[in-house]
């Protein structure tokens, strides 16, 4: 489903990304873990099409088309959906519109009528269910003054409208409290099929508990330096990852 | 002859020069003749007009001499469709009865002239009242507007051009208070070739409140121009204006506003804040906000910013699949959303807010 091959990419012409590599087939769980710096949150920022990082070499593929061509919009609607390390505030636009706005969007590029109200609605409320996130909140503009746990809540439902086939999440362990943490990975495992991959970026094993990878990497200095089995976390939890840094020096 | 007093009158009006120059006028207006509206008609029936003076003069001041006035009451809402045309002169003067609501359009139709209502509005003493008037042009429209609040009187006003091929629309309101009385007027312009709201504001006695605001959405290589001028005559007395305004494409906005404080307006408190959103690199903005103060125990701020669209929230909204246009435009309609909010009619905020997402806000 998605090829990475020799990705380079710089921000601010900072070289970021140094040459990753992935192949994540349908069906399969990547986590990616690393030290903070590592270059994580800028590999996701990359795949979904921020403009504020180049890519300097590389390729990526999305069931075969090439994803760095396309704008952000269109791999969203091709079905990369990015669960934000810091989910973005958006006063004055309410999480309906906002929705909407997305829902249709998707449909439009799929070249299918917008939702009608009612559906709309309906969707909204089944997709609420299953992330247990509160109206309080869903009736409130775009993650504005929402708490850390609730932005990353928020960010799942959000997951849950949209139906991405790759779904990568940046840190959504981080800030939920023990109970939210359950219900989100849940929510990610309910959603889960064998056409849909998922990226998890994650410090801790904790998450890893609930959404059970296939492949642990490791990504240090910009480069994958490894690739185990789930077990890893385990070993990282007791380890740190001076080991892996000793082993790889710059 | 007409067009010259028409013309010669739009430009010379241009209080303390400087931050009136925005707007080319002279540009706008080149080529037009000047003709006089309009048919007036109340629910139907025409209005019996006034002949205009003599002299063809159209100072605001000759407003006053209109003696036809149509009474609006509760019982009987006031519906009124004002079709300028060159045919038949114009001039309405309207007093707005306590519990009013007037619902006023002004249209200026096609052609080569330039179309020209002038409206007297009065509420009496102790009366509230509420109005909205609608204006579009398919040619060339200068509305002159003159609004006389009674005291312990008040008036909500909303000024509405939301019309795509809307073209050189030019409103010149002046706004009285008396004593204790209130004001809550807004001016929107959505998507205009070509908009300038001048208002004067003269607040002439003690606990008069005025809230002045303003929002425009401007784009194509179109302008949109606010002039203000609040001025505090009596003491204890307060204002507060919030223009905000969004140019896309090639556009241009400009804001100016003075606040002028006499020297027995003591105990004033008068605010101004203009904050215009960027939309586009190529878009402009220009803001000159002024104060002049004569007296000495005052409470008097004014703030202008010009911003852009995060692009944080852009990414974000685009990386769940919102086009980047529906993106922009949904980020500018938050961004003037503070205006809106503040429109006290909801059926008037409810069209503004669909034209701006350009979703219908009524189905969600
Ligand atoms: N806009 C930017 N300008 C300059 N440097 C940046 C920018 N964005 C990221 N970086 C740098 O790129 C490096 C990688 O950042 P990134 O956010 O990808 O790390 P991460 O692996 O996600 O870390 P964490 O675990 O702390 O979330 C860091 O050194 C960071 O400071
Ligand atoms: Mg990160």
């Amino acid at each position: 489903m998605l090829s990475i091959k020799d990705l380079h990419a710089t921000v601010d012409n900072k070289e970021i990304l140094r040459g990753i590599n992935l192949e994540v087939k349908p069906g399969e769980t990547h986590a990616i873990m690393g030290p903070n710096g590592s270059g994580k949150s800028t590999l996701s920022a990359v795949l979904a099409g921020n403009p504020a990082y180049t890519v300097t070499a590389g390729s990526v593929t999305l069931n075969g088309k090439d994803l760095l061509a396309m704008k952000p919009e269109d791999r969203a609607n091709e079905g990369v959906f990015l669960s934000f390390q810091y989910p973005v505030e958006i006063p004055g636009v309410s999480m309906a519109n906002f929705m909407k706005a997305a829902v249709n969007g998707k449909r439009k590029y799929q070249g299918l009528d917008p939702l009608s109200a009612s559906d709309f609605l309906k969707l909204m409320n089944e997709k609420k269910k299953l992330v247990e996130i509160d109206s309080k909140l869903t009736n409130r503009a775009v993650n504005e003054g929402f708490s850390g746990g609730e932005k990353k809540k928020n960010e799942i439902f959000q997951m849950a409208m949209l139906q991405p086939c790759l779904r990568i999440l940046d840190e959504t362990d981080s800030g939920l409290d023990i109970d939210a943490l359950r219900i989100v990975a849940n929510g990610v495992n309910k959603l889960k099929t064998p056409e849909n991959a998922t990226i998890v970026i994650t410090h801790y094993q904790r998450l890893l508990d609930y959404i059970v990878p296939d492949f642990i990497h490791i990504l240090y200095h910009g480069r994958i330096v490894m690739t185990a089995d789930k077990s890893l976390a385990l070993d990282l939890e007791k380890r740190g990852y001076d080991w892996i840094k000793e082993q790889f020096p710059d | 002859m007409q067009q010259r007093n028409h013309l010669k009158q739009i430009l010379e009006a241009t209080p303390k020069g400087e931050h009136f120059l925005y707007t080319d006028m002279a540009q706008a207006l080149a080529g037009l003749s000047s003709a006089r509206p309009a048919a007036i008609t109340l629910a139907g029936k025409p209005l019996p007009l006034e002949e205009p003076e003599a002299d063809n003069e159209t100072r605001l001041a000759t407003l006053d001499a209109i003696a036809d006035t149509v009474v609006a009451d509760p019982a009987s809402p006031l519906y009124l469709d004002f079709l300028a045309n060159a045919a038949t002169p114009s001039g309405a003067r309207l007093t707005l009865a306590a519990g009013t609501r007037a619902d006023i359009a002004v249209h200026a139709p096609e052609g080569d002239d330039l179309r020209v209502q002038r409206l007297v509005v009065d509420v009496p003493s102790l009366a509230s009242a509420d109005a909205v008037l609608r204006i579009s042009s398919r040619s060339a429209l200068l509305l002159q507007l003159k609004v006389n609040i009674g005291q312990g009187a008040s008036l909500r006003l909303v000024v509405l051009q939301d019309g795509l091929d809307d073209k050189r629309i030019l409103t010149r309101t002046t706004v009285d208070l008396q004593a204790h009385s209130r004001a809550e007027l807004t001016y929107v312009n959505l998507d205009p070739q070509l908009a300038r709201n001048e208002v004067k504001c003269a607040i002439h006695g003690a606990g008069a409140d005025l809230r002045l605001n303003g929002l425009y959405v401007v784009a194509a290589d179109h302008t949109v121009d606010n002039e203000t001028l609040v001025e505090h005559h009596a003491g204890h007395s307060s204002s507060s204006q919030l223009f905000k305004g969004i140019a896309h494409d090639n556009a241009r906005m400009a804001f100016g506003g003075l606040i002028l404080v006499k020297p027995d307006a003591q105990k004033t408190s008068a605010e101004q804040t203009n904050r215009h959103m960027l939309a586009s690199t190529t878009a402009r903005a220009f803001a000159k906000p002024q104060l002049e103060i004569y007296a000495d125990d005052v409470k008097c701020s004014h703030g202008a910013t010009t911003g852009q669209i995060d692009p944080a929230q852009l990414f974000y909204m685009r990386q769940r699949g919102i086009d980047e246009a529906t993106a922009r435009r949904l980020l500018a309609a938050a961004f003037v959303g503070e205006v809106v909010d503040t429109i006290p009619f909801e059926d008037v905020k409810t069209s503004i807010r669909s034209r701006l997402t350009g979703q219908d806000e009524a189905s969600l």
